[in-house]
């Protein structure tokens, strides 16, 4: 049953944004009926991890954000998806401003009315495709201790602090290169600083040692795009004078989990040309940081000048970085080459990191005194974006918490895979030893299993109301809520979604079968994602396939909203669908 | 299984049920699970190989023996968390002074903390302890325990969850810093509430409100002596009202009350006292001082802003580097700094000391003061050079009742150092023979009152606040 949540609440907001899962295009053919954020990991709604990263840190107050379109499949899901309705209360809302489609920006959603009006404090921004076993309470726990200001939180409005420090924000990136690393999967750039040291050690747990300041954020495609145009990657002087330790990091991802401070709304409310969250806030923000005039030009100034409470100037000027684009302000600098050699030595092509450039700007040590007792100022003015950046889990896998963003067909899979093998609350005893993720039960509905079959408990996951004939084998495998496994099928490394029907004597492996799919007697499929609602023919024998419809129209209303009615519009929709297969087949031969 | 009680006892008479609670749903859990493995694996089993079957009868038999453990271990906790329960219920009129807190941790066995109303952490909470490696002993000296935002009470307010982690993470370290911080968010918590129907602020505030606000900042890091002292200030305050106030003007009347208090007792006091005691800094003289002290710092700056010309020698805590941000302050204020990384270089700046200034945590009703441990040592030495010793601190925290000779009675053990063999006391205790005198917000002039006489000091300033 659910209940409430009975620990403190952070008093943070978290905003959920659901996007359209482009990078999911067997799955998501159709963003409206069938969002990415109800895509299954591991059984559970994707939306479900995100919610539950912010309930088991007490963070109640949430906002999914969606456009309109696909508002009703994701409320239909809040009210009916078992596990969304045993999150505890009080429930999460749902916010789906008129203006947003599936292709807004996530700076844009922000600066949208409805939003600016939902978001009242300091806030986390979350992507609904977020896997992170890493507590909240700990990543707040750094952003209240090194970053955030006691100023803003306690509104100390006393003179001697003048002028007052503003709490900055928090972000999260992780290493993409792990133990088994997943092709095409997206890296962002990051350039960061260590914080001034403190004279306290970090205490044991804690995320301090892994936290420094984000100098320079942007994607690893507009570095490659500027690194292109430039012919190396241009560094003004500035930085480099201010921080004589820079380290970039080429192979981490952003994992958009961002603790915001209330002010960074009126940041993205006064400069329009702010299009992402990752790149233009976070990118402008932290050059912002120490280059001169900037903070001026983004109205940073007068933003952080006013105090917390006070939120006025509605129609405010529109800022001047327009005028003033990234490339026009950047100067070359002649260690800039020095830099482009050592990311173009570790490939531009295939980006290692950390790449860490060593730069003699030839100051004295003396002069470096006075540049950061200036940096001090500087710090002073402008609130530092920091980044916790999470250790690779390379080595052990089981001893650093997961974090991951799912937006890929094959990291959907993998994660997966990889949730499956926690021991479930059954195997572990109590609920509170095991991991966040674990299901109660390997295998929810025992009764439904048939004997004489193998089902691998430790890396296998079989949700409810699942019937598995006899003389099958399944290893390593997820397998969503009513599904039939005919007999003698063997599975191996694959993720079936809800409903899907699997002939006698099917071959799979490391198959991603859509919901409602079904395939036919004796099919052999190596490496292949089937859209959901489709009919895979009898016999059919392929490897690295996508089996999707060209029409891409398959889950119609109907289907999603008489879901009792299993039977018969099963049969009807996978009649249409196997003719469109049938198409697709021949077109290709 | 044993259970931690804190400072403030409405913890502990919660805590009494949560083991028995808490073993029957782990005794659960075993009940239902035979039926279930039995059902599910009744598909599985057969294909086992024998290998696998072997494995599984051992991981079956661990798994009993681990429960009948748990059923032993039961019984003993709960009678424990029982006699504690009526204990700290007779304890409870001096809630808010530490000793009932650290009381209290005395009596209980090192564990790891019950999940009272059903909390889930995010982390196992299986972790080791650090505690459990430290003798039965010392089990009276308490340790920050840096609780997780998501184990505090459900009530404790947002602003007291941030000061309470800079506490726990010692990003808030000296005493009177935790004060500030917790007296503001004091007034948040103040604003935010809202009288329930049917109950009066003054009856339904302390009990319901500040006391899970009280409990979750002890639970970070026991609390200084000054907040124990404040917040006696500020609960008597309460118990002032008449029941019938009405909440605006109750609530007005403690915001008020805590801007004064701030005020008079932070900066004003920082204010005279860092006047009085840069007189004592002798042109062309050299002050010497351990760590880094909030008083002695703006002491030294403001005698260097009076145009006077002198050195310091900073002697620093090994363990705490904080002096090396203080040379480099004194530094960029154009002072001349000796600096020393330990206590190793103490007699040789001793020499040419003429003056000792020493930032203190608190000071005892029999005038020994409280202060980061080496601060003794700095004392004695100085004393035995015939160097003037003097310590600097705010009335707020003096101690009015317990007195100390030692510094294993009242201490904190740092919790980034506490291992089997060894742990580190964060504080030490210097005998008031040591110091010639201490400054307070109290004295003008030169003329300061000697350690001893800090008793009639507190009577005279606390006479009219305290009925």
């Amino acid at each position: 049953m659910p209940h409430a949540v009975t620990i403190a609440t952070p008093g943070l907001q978290a905003l959920i944004l659901c996007g359209p899962g482009s990078s999911f295009p067997t799955f998501t053919a159709n963003p409206d009926e069938n969002p990415k954020a109800l895509l299954p990991i591991a059984n559970r709604p994707m939306v479900w991890y995100p919610l539950d990263f912010c309930y088991r840190a007490g963070i109640t107050n949430i906002t999914l954000i969606c456009p309109p379109t696909a508002q009703q499949a994701i409320q239909t899901a809040l009210n009916t998806n078992p596990f969304l309705t045993s999150l505890p209360y009080p429930r999460p809302d749902l916010l789906a401003p008129k203006d947003l489609d599936q292709n807004t920006g996530t700076a844009e959603i922000l600066r949208l009315p409805q939003v600016q009006e939902t978001v009242t404090s300091d806030f986390l921004v979350l992507p609904c495709d977020l896997v992170c076993e890493l507590g909240a309470d700990k990543l707040l726990q750094a952003w209240m201790v090194k970053s955030a200001s006691l100023t803003d939180l306690l509104d100390d409005t006393r003179s001697e602090n003048v002028p007052p420090k503003r709490s900055g924000g928090l972000g999260v990136w992780y290493q993409t290169k792990t133990a088994t690393p997943i092709k095409g999967e997206e890296t962002d750039f990051l350039a960061t600083v260590p914080l001034p040291s403190s004279s306290v050690s970090p205490p044991r747990g804690s995320l301090f040692p892994n936290i420094s300041k984000v100098v320079y954020s942007t994607p690893t495609d507009s570095l490659k795009d500027l690194l292109e145009e430039e012919k190396g990657f241009p560094i003004r002087h500035a930085l480099l004078k201010q921080h004589p330790r820079v380290r970039m990091l080429t192979t981490h991802r952003d994992a958009h989990i961002y603790i915001f401070p209330h002010w960074i709304m009126d940041f993205v409310r006064e400069n329009e040309r702010l299009e992402t969250i990752g790149e233009d806030v976070l990118g402008w923000w932290a050059k912002a940081g120490w280059q001169k005039g900037l903070s001026k030009k983004l109205g940073l100034d007068a933003i952080l000048g006013q105090s917390s409470t006070a939120v006025s100037n509605t129609d405010g000027k529109t800022s001047p970085v327009g005028s003033h684009s990234p490339k026009d302000s950047t100067v070359k600098h002649p260690t800039g080459s020095q830099i482009h050699d050592a990311i173009s030595a570790s490939g531009t092509t295939n980006l290692e990191g950390p790449v860490r450039p060593v730069i003699r700007t030839g100051d004295k040590p003396g002069h470096e005194e006075t540049e950061s007792a200036n940096e001090k100022q500087n710090d002073s003015t402008i609130p530092p974006m920091l980044a916790y950046i999470h250790p690779s889990s390379s080595t052990d896998s089981t001893s650093t918490p997961l974090i991951r963003r799912v937006d890929t067909a094959q990291l959907l899979l993998q994660i997966s895979l990889q949730l499956a093998k926690l021991p479930s609350i059954e195997e572990v005893g109590s609920a509170e030893a095991a991991s966040p993720f674990a299901h109660t039960r390997k295998v929810a509905y025992p009764e439904g299993v048939k004997p004489r079959t193998t089902i691998t408990k430790q890396d296998s996951l079989v949700a409810d109301n699942v019937t598995v004939q006899e003389k099958t084998s399944i290893k390593e495998c997820v397998i969503g809520a009513n599904c039939q496994i005919g007999e003698g099928a063997k599975l191996s490394q694959c993720l079936l979604m809800d409903g899907v029907v699997v002939g006698k004597n099917c071959k799979l492996t490391k198959c991603i079968l859509g919901k409602r799919s079904e395939m036919g007697e004796g099919c052999t499929l190596t490496e292949c994602e089937v859209q959901e609602n489709l009919l895979v023919e009898a016999k059919t024998e392929t490897k690295n396939e996508k089996f999707m419809s060209s029409s891409g129209l398959e889950a119609t209303e109907e289907d999603l909203a008489e879901d009792d009615d299993d039977e018969e519009n099963d049969g009807n929709g996978n009649d249409e669908d196997g003719e469109d297969e049938e198409d697709d087949e021949s077109a290709e031969e | 299984m044993a259970i931690e009680t804190t400072g403030a006892p409405a913890g502990a008479p919660a805590g009494a049920p949560a083991p028995q609670e808490k073993g029957k749903q782990q005794a659960k859990p075993a009940v239902a699970n035979t039926p279930a493995t039995t059902g599910g694996d009744a598909a599985g089993e057969q294909k086992l190989t024998p290998a696998q079957l072997k494995a599984k009868a051992k991981a079956e038999k661990a798994a009993r023996r681990a429960k009948a453990k748990e059923v032993k271990e039961v019984p003993p906790a709960a009678a424990v968390a029982d006699a504690k329960g009526g204990k700290s219920g007779k304890g409870g009129k001096q809630e808010g002074s530490q000793s009932a807190g650290s009381q209290q941790q005395g009596k209980s066995m090192p564990g790891r903390r019950p999940s009272v109303n059903g909390r889930r952490p995010s982390v196992a909470i299986i972790k080791e302890d650090p505690r459990s490696s430290i003798p039965e002993c010392f089990s009276h000296v308490p340790m920050a325990k840096r609780i997780q935002t998501s184990q505090a009470h459900k009530d404790v307010h947002p602003a007291v969850l941030a000061v309470g982690q800079q506490m726990a993470t010692f990003a808030l370290k000296d005493s009177i810093a935790r004060l500030e911080a917790t007296l503001l968010a004091f007034k948040k918590v103040i604003e935010s509430y809202e009288t329930p129907k049917g109950n009066s602020l003054s009856r339904h505030f302390v009990p319901h409100v500040l006391n899970p606000q009280i409990e979750y900042l002890t639970e970070c890091r026991p609390m200084s002596f000054s907040m124990g002292n404040a917040i006696r200030f500020l609960k008597s305050q309460v118990n002032k009202f008449d029941i019938d106030t009405p909440e605006d003007e109750a609530k007005e009347s403690l915001l008020e009350f805590i801007d004064i208090f701030i005020n008079e007792r932070i900066t004003l006091a920082e204010v005279v006292i860092s006047k009085n005691a840069a007189e004592l800094i002798d042109e062309d003289g050299v002050v010497l001082t351990y760590g880094r002290h909030r008083l002695v710092e703006k002491t030294i700056l403001r005698a260097k802003a009076n145009g006077k010309s002198f050195a310091v020698s900073v002697i620093d805590d090994p363990y705490d580097q904080g002096g090396k941000e203080l040379a480099k302050t004194l530094q960029q204020a154009g002072i001349r700094v000796f600096y020393s990384p330990n206590l190793g270089g103490l007699r040789a700046h001793l020499e040419r000391a003429s003056n000792v200034l020493l930032g203190t945590e608190a000071i005892f009703a029999n005038g020994s003061l409280h202060a980061p441990a080496g601060t003794a040592d700095v004392a004695m030495a100085a004393s035995a050079a015939n160097v003037k010793v003097v310590a600097l601190c705010e009335t707020i925290n003096f101690d009015r009742e317990r007195v100390s000779v030692d510094s294993l009675t009242y201490n904190e053990i740092d919790p980034e150092r506490c291992s089997a063999e060894s742990f580190r006391l964060m504080f030490d205790n210097t005998h008031s023979k040591y110091i010639a005198g201490v400054i307070t917000e109290f004295e003008s002039g030169t003329d300061f009152a000697p350690a001893q006489a800090i008793l009639t000091l507190l009577r005279k300033r606390e006479d009219p606040t305290i009925a």
